[in-house]
């Protein structure tokens, strides 16, 4: 029984899992909440590509499922319907175990907020995904530190978030986003809690990572941060308003 | 494994992070481990205690004697027993040696209290005890000094003593007490030997005693006394068979029907020890609730105080789980914090129950003996408490969903 209905999914499925050069696809994603007795649609049908190597802004005013459709691209939830592949993977599938092995090996988060460990040390920040995935420990405190030199930060690595800057503490974000060398970087409102001045070094920063070849998506409210992109997604009421390219890659 | 290690870490610091608050969260735990070791250290010191001081005579070595309080238990039936029964005489001693053919030896003793005396020092009170010379093999004593008595000595009621080592001690500070003539009660005795120290038992000194062959002492002291008899069995003996053979030999001598109880005693170490057991048990059975009811509730705070970190730490799971830590990593984590925080009060529980026993032990003549199993025992219950009380604020936290915990403040 259940053999037959694995292989029922994959014959559903077998024309529309995307080539490798395709990092992220998402297939008519529906994402709807229970308020009470009403259904709330926060996602109503989103599908669209991402290529290896692009740098795409989700732009939306609040409301809009924009932090919907960020909670499914960073796999922290999953939709009601429709496929999300990542990296090959069908992820839209996945138990809860396995969606924290994504999370790990493929994703990259940057938050408004930075979410650093208050009490641990730039250095432990950066090292925490790679214990999560067992790596050893040299290899480990090896990994974090190069990662801390991509940001800039090579001299601040015992230092706590206290101690920081935030410009700094979102660099210690990047590194740790960095670290696992995941498909993608997501980065949800990077510059929201930093001045003009930082926020344009973080988006250069941004820009330099895409330079090397990082897959980045960006998801932002404001139009100035979003004009770093390459392309722009506009969501509104759930649903893909435009998809529009900036420049050439 | 790295989780684990990461969970360690992590409890440590937020252990360290939080010391009032961990202390109290704790005290439930430290009081139920010290009661539990203090109780212990008592119990067991007193174990030690009497096989090194009191039960000293070794296996297949049992006491015959008038009346003897392990052999019946109860005080009342003691002091009848001590009021009834014939006394046990020299002639009783010579009938077990020919009639107990399972006994390797067989010796007596009995004992009074002297003041003794030598030149113008005098002790007062003195233990004055007599016994047969087969003694030194029946009893725990040595000899440092010269020599212990032998069969002429006692067939011949020779004036000679052997003195333990306070007495040597008192009345011979800077000389040789060998062959000097010491006043014990009307008359002199000399000294032929000096017993190696033996130590006090709960507070009492074991050497203050100044020994008599058998039959001097009967001849100084009076006849009209009952003696104890020391007997050994002869090895591969069952000693049961040997108790058997005494029985016969006394009741025949004491003219009992079969039908009549035993009118003297029979008693070994391992009585001893049994009725020492018994206390230990009743102590025992009282503090074992109470340890268990301080634990109970230790584990119940110690549950209350993990909810409460949950709660605090919402984000940093929320943090962690957008960094792959699976379920099981939090659960994880909050588990070995708990275990780790409980088991920390098991220390020390433990180590205030050793400090404050061994100050005891100094000031006042209480046994103390740490057992082997008390620090395993007390770190392994405190930290399964822990395990135990931690499994639900640590589910609660792993369930946590990740979108919502980021969110937390």
């Amino acid at each position: 029984m259940i053999e037959e209905a694995v292989l029922e999914r994959e014959l559903q499925f077998v024309g529309t899992v995307p080539d490798e050069r395709i990092v992220i696809r998402t297939d008519d994603l529906w994402k709807t909440y229970m308020m009470g007795s009403e259904e709330v649609h926060a996602l109503r049908g989103v599908s669209f590509d991402v290529q290896h190597g692009e740098y795409v802004a989700i732009m939306g005013p609040s409301g809009s499922g924009k932090s919907t459709l960020m909670n499914l691209i960073g796999c922290l939830d999953t939709p009601t319907s429709g496929q999300y592949w990542l990296n090959g993977k069908l992820v839209s599938e996945m138990d809860d175990d396995e969606l924290a092995r994504i999370r790990n090996k493929e994703i990259g988060f940057v938050f408004q907020t930075f979410n650093l460990l208050p009490r641990a040390s730039a250095l432990h920040n950066v090292e925490l995904p790679l214990i999560y995935n067992g790596t050893p420990r040299t290899t480990r405190l090896e990994m974090a530190k190069v990662s801390l030199q991509k940001v800039g930060l090579s001299d601040r690595i015992n230092h706590k978030p206290n101690e920081l800057s935030g410009g700094q503490r979102q660099r210690v974000a990047i590194a740790r986003a960095l670290v696992n060398n995941p498909s993608i970087i997501l980065a949800d409102e990077p510059t929201g809690n930093l001045d003009s001045q930082t926020s344009q070094e973080i988006m250069g920063l941004f820009e330099v990572l895409h330079k090397q070849g990082h897959t980045i998506i960006l998801v932002t409210h404001e139009h100035d941060i979003a004009a770093h992109a390459y392309r722009v997604l506009h969501i509104l009421d759930g649903r893909i308003n435009s998809d529009e390219r900036l420049r050439a890659y | 494994m790295h989780t684990f290690f990461e969970a360690a870490k992590i409890a440590i610091s937020s252990i360290l992070a939080h010391k009032l608050r961990s202390f109290l969260t704790l005290l439930g735990v430290i009081i139920g481990v010290f009661v539990v070791i203090s109780v212990a250290t008592v119990i067991e010191g007193a174990n030690v205690y009497i096989k090194e001081k009191i039960a000293t005579l070794g296996s297949g070595v049992f006491r015959v004697q008038k009346a003897s309080l392990t052999g019946f238990g109860d005080f009342q039936k003691f002091l009848d027993a001590l009021r009834k029964n014939p006394d046990l005489t020299i002639d009783d001693l010579y009938a077990l040696r020919a009639g107990v053919t399972l006994a390797d030896q067989l010796g007596a003793q009995d004992g009074t209290a002297q003041d003794i005396r030598y030149g113008n020092i005098s002790l007062e009170s003195v233990g004055v005890q007599g016994v047969t010379p087969d003694m030194i093999t029946l009893s725990n004593l040595e000899v440092a000094q010269g020599r212990y008595f032998i069969e002429f000595d006692n067939d011949n009621r020779r004036d000679v003593c052997f003195i333990g080592s306070d007495v040597a001690k008192g009345l011979f500070p800077s000389s040789d007490p060998i062959g000097q003539e010491i006043r014990v009660g009307r008359d002199k005795f000399s000294v032929i030997g000096v017993a190696t120290e033996l130590g006090t038992v709960l507070g009492f000194s074991q050497d203050n005693f100044v020994l008599l062959p058998m039959n001097t002492f009967l001849k100084e002291y009076g006849s009209r006394r009952s003696l104890t008899f020391v007997v050994r069995a002869k090895k591969g003996a069952d000693v049961e068979r040997v108790h058997d053979q005494v029985r016969v030999v006394l009741r025949t001598r004491h003219k009992l029907n079969y039908n009549q109880a035993d009118d003297f005693s029979i008693a070994s170490d391992e009585e001893t020890e049994q009725l020492f057991g018994s206390i230990t048990k009743v102590v025992a059975g009282v503090a074992f609730p109470v340890v268990g009811t301080s634990l109970l509730i230790g584990g119940i705070v110690i549950m209350n105080i993990m909810l409460a970190t949950v709660t605090e730490r919402t984000r940093e799971i929320g943090i962690r789980k957008s960094l792959g830590a699976t379920r099981r990593d939090i659960l994880v984590q909050f588990l070995v914090e708990s275990s780790m925080l409980s088991g920390f009060g098991g220390l020390i529980g433990m180590l205030m129950a050793i400090t404050l026993m061994s100050g005891v032990s100094k000031i006042a003549p209480v046994p103390v003996a740490v057992p082997l199993w008390a620090p395993i025992i007390a770190i392994s219950v405190s930290t399964l408490v822990g395990l135990f009380f931690g499994i639900y604020p640590a589910n609660r936290a792993a369930g946590l969903d990740p979108i919502v915990a980021l969110r937390a403040d």
